[in-house]
């Protein structure tokens, strides 16, 4: 028999998860220092709940209660933190702002099963100086994890929304325009808009990215009210954003995200060498409502996988996990042993006892007693 | 430099007949050589030459910065890149062929227990499945054409670009399930990378289609 693990899930072994929680602890100590607190959500949820976030996509472990209800592994975390801070933490004073580490789980997520994140979520503050501090908090962890040229998009849920609103096209075809941008699919967009000879605005928008004079360009060009509005949110994000001094950002109109809990502005971060997203987020303004508390608030949310992805060429020296110290002892220093070890482990070293022997355990020095 | 995926065989061609006339690259020379790595620092390019079914798989892992590959390729492995542009090359069908005189004029009428034989067993599944058909996919590696003449299969799904090769092994096509033409793709970060030279490049080759 073949003891293998299920696909798309992984072990982390030694060093690499001695370096995981490394670069999670880092994290965590950044999120800290921004204020944020943590919160530890259950592993699984009621369906009924993780679906608040989540309107057509069927992407969840699930299974049954004991009492028939269907439950089902997270596959995203603000949705229960929406829920926490509408319920539990409904009489907390806001802006409140919390933050997480953990795993999730999804059946189609790239090649991954269960993938882990650490993340943060700004619940309470409607503001374009709570969409700055996100981002700009997305940014600070991406350069303390050390990660070389990374760049950041940010686009809003309303350019898209505003610009179909706008056009004279179907139900049906506005559906499948949102999917074509998804896919990244322009070829596929320019064959729709010339079928239904509307929407033309659309095909603007994959040459709407740059920095902050993509903007004006944008407001000439696009003909929408909403897509206006938007552009001008935008402007004054990007205003708040000044005083953290990044200059990495870039503005990327024809960006869309597929969780459907987003109204406003939205980001990615990448980096050279990884093909998926390193750091993402937005403004989710009505997910609250769905659990009775109406709310504005901001996230981001971080993928660790990708960072260690990322990072991994220049970790060698993070993934050595070996004791200190081997103290070895003959069969009379036991006890002198075990005394002489617990001392030194006070000290901070990571100490293993050994008795003399043709085979010593793995450290960084030996020392005999 | 970018790295630029091209497809073995005459799609390669006419690609590049494509970026001379787009004035990207000089010469259209590269179909000689027997090497699978090219560098045109003229143009500032260097081209992977692999199986055109591998293209969106190097471009997807970023070893490529963009490609050219066919749509059928596209559907049937589904990866995350940008379509950039349809270059109009490469044109084709994908379609439904049945053994002529089968008495079968539609898909519907092949019922619930089809047999269908292909080189794509995703896209067929796809097709039959948006017609309320639950086809046994059969997957093949060539001659797709033989298996309804020796009782493989009901119908085939395969590419055609004059109906010829179908007609002529005694099959006739019953539907066009998609038309597919060659498209230029881009990895999903270097395309953010390299924003600027690869919207020139798409301006530029959109001129000449």
């Amino acid at each position: 028999m073949l003891f293998e693990i299920p696909e798309g899930t992984k072990d982390f072994l030694l060093g690499e998860a001695k370096w995981k929680n490394e670069i999670e602890d880092l994290l965590q100590k950044k999120l800290r220092a921004w204020g944020y607190r943590q919160v530890i959500t259950p592993s699984y949820e009621y369906l009924t709940t993780l679906s608040q976030g989540e309107e057509s996509r069927l992407d969840y472990f699930s299974f049954l209660s004991e009492n028939g209800a269907t439950l089902a592994l997270r596959n995203d975390f603000t949705t229960p933190i929406a829920r926490i801070a509408s319920i539990a933490l409904a009489e907390e004073i806001r802006p409140l702002r919390l933050f997480y580490r953990g795993n999730l789980f999804r059946l189609k997520h790239r090649d991954k099963r269960e993938f882990w994140q650490a993340g943060a979520e700004l619940i309470g503050d409607g503001s374009r100086y709570a969409d700055a501090e996100i981002l700009a908090l997305a940014m600070s962890a991406l350069d303390e994890l050390g990660i070389k040229d990374w760049g950041l998009d940010i686009g809003h849920r309303k350019i898209l929304q505003g610009v179909l609103e706008d056009s004279a096209l179907s139900k049906k075809a506005q559906k499948q325009a949102e999917a074509l941008l998804l896919q990244k699919d322009y070829a596929g967009l320019k064959a729709l808009v010339e079928q239904e000879k509307t929407g033309y605005d659309l095909l603007l928008l994959p040459s709407l990215r740059g920095q902050e004079e993509i903007l004006e360009i944008a407001k000439t060009k696009l003909a929408s009210p909403k897509a206006k509005e938007a552009l001008g949110e935008i402007e004054e994000i990007l205003k708040a954003l000044k005083p953290y001094g990044y200059k990495q950002i870039n503005i990327d109109l024809a960006m869309v995200k597929d969780l459907s809990y987003y109204t406003g502005m939205f980001f990615e971060c990448y980096a050279p060498g990884l093909a998926g997203i390193i750091c993402t987020g937005g403004r989710y303004d009505q997910l609250l409502a769905n659990f009775n508390h109406s709310e504005p608030a901001v996230g981001l949310a971080i993928g660790i996988d990708e960072i260690m992805e990322v990072l991994a060429p220049s970790s060698q020296k993070s993934l050595l996990d070996i004791p200190d110290l081997c103290l070895v002892y003959s069969e009379i220093q036991y006890k002198e042993a075990v005394i002489e070890a617990e001392k030194k482990r006070q000290t901070g070293f990571a100490v293993v006892l050994a008795k003399k022997g043709p085979h010593l355990p793995q450290a960084k020095k030996y020392l005999e007693l | 430099m970018l790295t630029v995926a091209l497809p073995k065989g005459r799609l390669m061609d006419k690609a590049l007949e494509l970026f001379d006339r787009a004035k990207i690259i000089e010469t259209t020379n590269y179909g000689e050589s027997r090497k699978l790595i090219i560098e045109d620092n003229k143009a500032d390019l260097r081209y992977i030459l692999a199986k055109p079914t591998d293209v969106p798989t190097y471009v997807e892992y970023g070893v490529a910065d963009i490609g050219i590959v066919g749509k059928d390729v596209l559907k049937e492995n589904k990866r995350a890149v940008y379509e950039l542009l349809d270059l109009g090359i490469g044109k084709c069908q994908m379609i439904v062929a049945v053994k002529s005189g089968s008495g079968f004029n539609k898909v519907q009428e092949l019922g619930f227990s089809a047999k269908v034989a292909s080189k794509y067993p995703n896209c067929t599944t796809e097709y039959f499945r948006s017609h309320g058909i639950q086809a046994e996919i059969i997957k093949l590696n060539g001659s797709i054409e033989l298996a309804p003449i020796v009782g493989l299969a009901d119908a085939i799904v395969d590419i055609t670009e004059t109906g010829r090769t179908i007609a002529e092994n005694g099959l006739e096509i019953i539907a066009e399930v998609f038309p597919i033409s060659a498209r230029l793709i881009a990895n999903q970060v270097s395309y953010k990378i390299h924003y600027h030279s690869l919207r020139e490049m798409v301006k530029a080759l959109e001129e000449v289609i």
